[in-house]
């Protein structure tokens, strides 16, 4: 091939890249609370269907990953923790990451609908829409609020999860949610102690890429207050599920003793002002306690439905 | 004036042939979804 030739040829990602853009860790999380919505709903689901259901939630879940690095290909280029991403660091083409997750996007809402119902691809549909369009373009760069709001874009795998199993949604008689929109509920007000526990750490980050996060804006010590403050509804929503009957003791204690050490971690973090040099390890401790805290308690619903049958 | 690195024409095939690799499994993947959702929702229908 002549010089000419090379001298056209762009060097293609590498499939490695592409993974990426699916922010995999976080497609982890949303798997996971699908696959719980699902086992926890009264009905089972054909477990090839199932397996179909959550391939579909996964791929979702990747293309809102990648269009997401998409829309913030300039954003992340200024932050420290996301400047090596595929885009940011230029080892990808950007129309390469928007044919990726529309093409990801589109097919994973088919193949939800034609393995189990349309109800749940449509739920599908509106939180890849949400997630895009109401969280990342309008949201994250206007208000400290994003992840206030934002956060019911994380908390729909668990809908989508028990509409795959039932295709039904209905919230429930005289105003009582029924157990799906509890488990979304609960990611729902999970998120904002969870997102404003990084953001104490990875401030200056959010600010140089001029994100309006609660401590770029309000500063630490209302973020600090605003932590603990959140954290009661959460406990709310987390420990509902065992009074309202719609799980028994292991499931109950579980959450108490799970919810008590989320909010000893919170109350430190509330209670504290960080000084120069300070290295975060209570809000770092309480970032990753979150996650785990997630994990757990739907794992405890999981073993909790499944004690009762067995 | 800045003297542009050669363009790495092995590498450019590397990649090539290793997206190529798990388009490929990619494929084949779904298609075996697709049979098996297929059996499944036939089972289910009868």
């Amino acid at each position: 091939m002549g010089m000419s030739a090379n001298a056209a040829l762009v060097m293609p990602a590498d499939w490695r890249d592409f993974l990426a853009l699916t922010k995999p860790r976080v497609m982890s999380l949303a798997i996971f609370t699908a696959l719980c919505g699902m086992l926890v709903a009264p009905e089972p689901i054909h477990p090839t269907l199932g397996l179909a259901a959550i391939i579909a939630i996964a791929l979702g879940a990747g293309a809102c990953g990648a269009l997401n690095q998409w829309l913030e290909a300039d954003i992340d280029a200024k932050m420290r923790r996301t400047a090596s991403r595929p885009l940011p660091a230029g080892r990808m083409e950007r129309a390469s990451a928007l044919h990726f997750g529309v093409g990801l996007g589109v097919f994973s809402v088919l193949l939800l609908g034609v393995a189990t119902n349309w109800l749940a691809a449509a739920v599908l549909a509106a939180s890849i829409i949400y997630y895009l369009i109401i969280y990342t373009m309008w949201l994250k760069p206007r208000t400290p609020q994003n992840i206030v709001i934002g956060g019911a874009a994380g908390a729909f795998p668990p809908l989508i999860g028990w509409a795959a199993a039932m295709g039904d949604l209905s919230w429930g008689g005289d105003m009582v949610p029924t157990l799906p929109w509890l488990l979304f509920l609960l990611i729902f007000l999970w998120t904002p102690p969870h997102f404003w526990a990084l953001s104490l750490f990875v401030r200056t980050d959010y600010a140089n890429a001029g994100i309006p996060m609660l401590p770029v804006v309000a500063g630490e010590a209302v973020t600090r207050r605003h932590i603990l403050l959140y954290t009661v509804p959460m406990a709310a929503a987390a420990t509902l599920p065992w009074p309202m009957g719609y799980a028994g003791a292991l499931y109950g204690v579980t959450a108490c003793a799970m919810t008590l050490a989320f909010a000893v971690l919170a109350a430190h973090v509330a209670l504290r002002t960080s000084g120069k040099g300070d290295a975060m390890a209570p809000e770092k401790r309480l970032f990753a306690f979150s996650i785990a805290y997630l994990f757990i308690l739907f794992a405890a619903i999981v073993a909790d439905h499944w004690i009762v049958l067995v | 004036m800045t003297h542009e690195p050669p363009f790495d024409m092995t590498e450019y095939r590397r990649r090539q042939a290793a997206r190529a690799r798990v388009m490929g499994l990619g494929l084949v993947a779904l298609a075996a979804l697709i049979f098996f959702v297929t059996i499944a929702k036939m089972g289910l229908a009868q």
